[in-house]
């Protein structure tokens, strides 16, 4: 049966041909770029471990596939961050007692941690020591997007798995088979960067695609702004953050995204560009080649900042003070 | 799905199943009593996926069906209710639970009963009758012994093994190990080894208080679950991975210094010098010296705390072998004394030695040994 699932062929293949010849690893770091499509590969790949169907890969037919599907399989286990943005010890603890106790309606568990990045140090710990004595009906799978934020200790026990962005054509496809006409499946496919999962997710919901309009606006009004309102922006974008963390951090990845157009820009290769109807203004910005560059690294280096609990105000400061 | 029940019935159905509602979970249904009907019967069920509990009251079915209803909620509501008859019935396309007693109507939303974990069936492997109080016995002697932290899963567990005609449990948590080995009426055709979790033991004990006919223990083909079959009740719970230690080898084969005291004066005389030792290191030392000339020996239990003072107890026993001396943790005496009655033997080969404890006399065929670390202190 084939996998139904957004990731990199290359990588489905690896995890099929470990069930077919049975040689599972028991622990398993799938990472590749936000939107590759991680979660979901975890997730068939799960069904394809408790499939009933003697034959490889998930049926979509048997009981254990369509629990695991609708999320109500006792075996699967999936731990994602809390509303704070990270994975604690109370998760950790849930996954202990989970790897700890015999399988319940099928013949192994599956836990899959999504951003496993986020981990606490004692979370880390606990699954640590889950990783340590590992049970031979347990499978465990870490989603990543930050690959070098997981600790050594347990990426060293883990069979690692990358996923990469999949070519621009078979992107353009996918979106076309999901409904979309041949201009926006060429237009979000470009923007997605191969990210398949990312790219259907604009098809439904176009907000990133209205959040690289207002940066756009956002930065080409901040390029002519004196330093006393730069900083008065800055003051109202942290404000922003302290009433919602999420919405601005994904602001300011629409920002790097127009960075790195005007990179691609200055760099002498504007068909490169994310969405050719934004080339005109992207132009208009107007900066060399270093510009961008150090605007696009200031602007991840912010993201991650603000990530980590860094004092929004300065750290946002900081950065509108830095831009061309 | 539409039945009638009396209110106390479905109370009481709901307290026995409470224990097993998940309390925090990732997944929201396990927060959910299943309501089932069985022919003229109502099943409750609720789960954690460690421990499930499975209850029939009588009902008076009009048709049959099942649905799943937030736990806390429906038990707290029924409790509410007088002791009356109480009707429900499921509109089936909303899942609205409607709930009528007396002049009292309410609708309560539920959950699609199918998406609920799946009871697990463990009628395909092992099969064994117990008597209730063999296992309560088992269970009070050995689950005192069992870890309470997690950072070796299987010491949370009870080690439970039924061969041939013996049933053994053993709990150990790196400072003491209990095992109780009990005799079964009836042979069971195949043996089974298991690691049972001490909470879901914990939670049969409190069942099996009102239990009388034999328990039936049954485990499935592929060994993960174990179910406790009681009268109108089933407890099931999953098993914890991992291979239990081999504790047969720590218990100590001979011994210097058999002391035979009574239980009741040695836990007083424990609880006593426990007063100092808890604000001291937890230390208990025990001093046993035998008699001379036909003169019973005598047991000194002492304990001291910096701060408040110390004390000296002596109780009279029964010693075989040579002079001894010897410091445990109260907290493991208290609750090793506290499982024991009648006469109970200690026995020491020295300060640094395991001491055991045993009952004096077994009752047929039933055997208990308590194994308990000493103690390192300067003498």
């Amino acid at each position: 049966m084939p996998w139904s699932t957004p990731a990199d062929q290359d990588a489905v293949g690896l995890l099929d041909r470990s069930i077919q010849q049975g040689r599972l690893a028991h622990a398993w770091l799938l990472t590749g770029p936000a939107g590759v499509g991680g979660l979901a590969l975890a997730r068939e790949f799960a069904k394809a471990l408790l499939c009933d169907a003697e034959q490889g890969g998930p049926c979509d037919e048997c009981r254990q596939c369509q629990r695991v599907t609708s999320g109500h399989h006792a075996d699967v286990l999936i731990i994602s961050p809390t509303d704070q943005g990270s994975i604690g010890i109370e998760a950790a603890r849930d996954l202990q007692a989970a790897a700890n106790l015999q399988p319940y309606e099928a013949s192994r568990r599956v836990i899959i941690i999504d951003d496993a990045d986020t981990l606490t140090r004692e979370a880390a710990n606990a699954l640590l020591k889950v990783l340590e004595e590992p049970h031979p009906n347990v499978t465990l799978i870490l989603v990543t997007a930050n690959d070098e934020a997981i600790l050594d200790t347990i990426r060293s026990r883990c069979q690692i798995v990358p996923l990469r962005p999949i070519p621009f054509d078979q992107v353009a496809d996918a979106l076309r088979d999901n409904g979309a006409d041949d201009e926006s499946a060429s237009r979000l496919a470009k923007l997605s960067g191969g990210r398949l999962e990312y790219a259907l997710s604009l098809l439904g919901d176009t907000t990133p695609l209205d959040a690289r309009r207002t940066a756009l606006v956002d930065i080409l009004a901040a390029r002519g702004e004196p330093v006393a309102d730069r900083l008065r922006r800055a003051g109202r974008m942290a404000e922003d953050f302290y009433a919602d963390r999420q919405r601005l951090l994904a602001r300011l990845e629409a920002w790097a995204s127009i960075w790195r157009d005007a990179l691609v820009v200055a760099g002498g290769a504007p068909e490169d560009i994310t969405d050719s109807e934004d080339l005109e203004r992207v132009q208009e910005i107007g900066v060399s080649l270093g510009e961008a560059q150090s605007a696009l690294t200031e602007t991840l280096f912010t993201m991650q900042a603000l990530r980590q609990n860094a004092n929004a105000r300065l750290a946002l400061e900081s950065y509108l003070l830095s831009l061309p | 799905m539409k039945f009638s029940v009396l209110q106390e019935n479905l109370q009481r159905g709901l307290a026995t199943v409470m224990p097993a509602v998940a309390t925090r979970t990732t997944m929201p249904i396990t927060t959910h009593v299943m309501l089932q009907t069985d022919e003229s019967r109502l099943r409750l069920t609720a789960t954690n996926l460690e421990l499930s509990i499975s209850c029939w009251i009588s009902a008076s079915v009009e048709t049959q069906g099942s649905v799943a209803i937030p736990a806390r909620l429906f038990s707290d509501y029924v409790s509410s209710l007088q002791r009356d008859r109480v009707d429900l019935e499921l509109d089936t396309g909303t899942r609205q639970l409607n709930i009528i007693s007396g002049r009292f109507n309410t609708h309560m939303s539920g959950l699609d009963a199918d998406d609920f974990p799946p009871t697990p069936v463990a009628d395909d492997g092992i099969n064994a009758e117990v008597p209730p109080d063999v296992l309560r016995a088992g269970i009070d002697r050995v689950i005192i012994a069992a870890a309470t932290e997690d950072s070796r899963p299987v010491l949370t567990g009870v080690h439970t093994s039924i061969e041939g005609d013996s049933i053994t449990m053993a709990a150990a948590d790196g400072f003491r190990l209990a095992v109780q080995t009990t005799r079964l009426p009836q042979e069971v055709s195949e043996g089974v080894d298991l690691i049972i979790p001490a909470r879901s033991l914990r939670e049969l004990n409190r069942m099996l208080t009102e239990q009388e006919m034999p328990v039936r223990v049954t485990v499935n083909q592929a060994k993960t679950q174990v179910q406790f079959h009681l009268s109108n009740i089933v407890l099931g719970s999953q098993l914890i991975q991992g291979n239990f230690p081999n504790y047969r080898q720590l218990i100590p084969e001979s011994s210097n210094t058999q002391t035979s005291v009574e239980v009741a004066d040695f836990l007083r005389a424990t609880k006593t010098a426990a007063v100092f030792a808890r604000e001291g290191n937890g230390i208990v030392r025990l001093y046993m010296t035998p008699g001379e000339n036909e003169m019973a020996g005598t047991m000194r239990l002492e304990a001291r705390s910096d701060q408040i003072g110390d004390h000296e107890g002596v109780i009279d026993a029964n010693i075989g072998g040579e002079e001894a001396h010897i410091a445990f943790n109260h907290r493991y005496l208290e609750d090793v004394l506290g499982v024991l009655n009648s006469t109970a033997t200690l026995e020491v080969s020295g300060p640094s030695s395991p001491g055991t404890i045993r009952p004096a006399t077994t009752d047929d065929g039933t055997d208990y040994v308590h194994v308990v670390m000493p103690m390192f202190v300067q003498w």
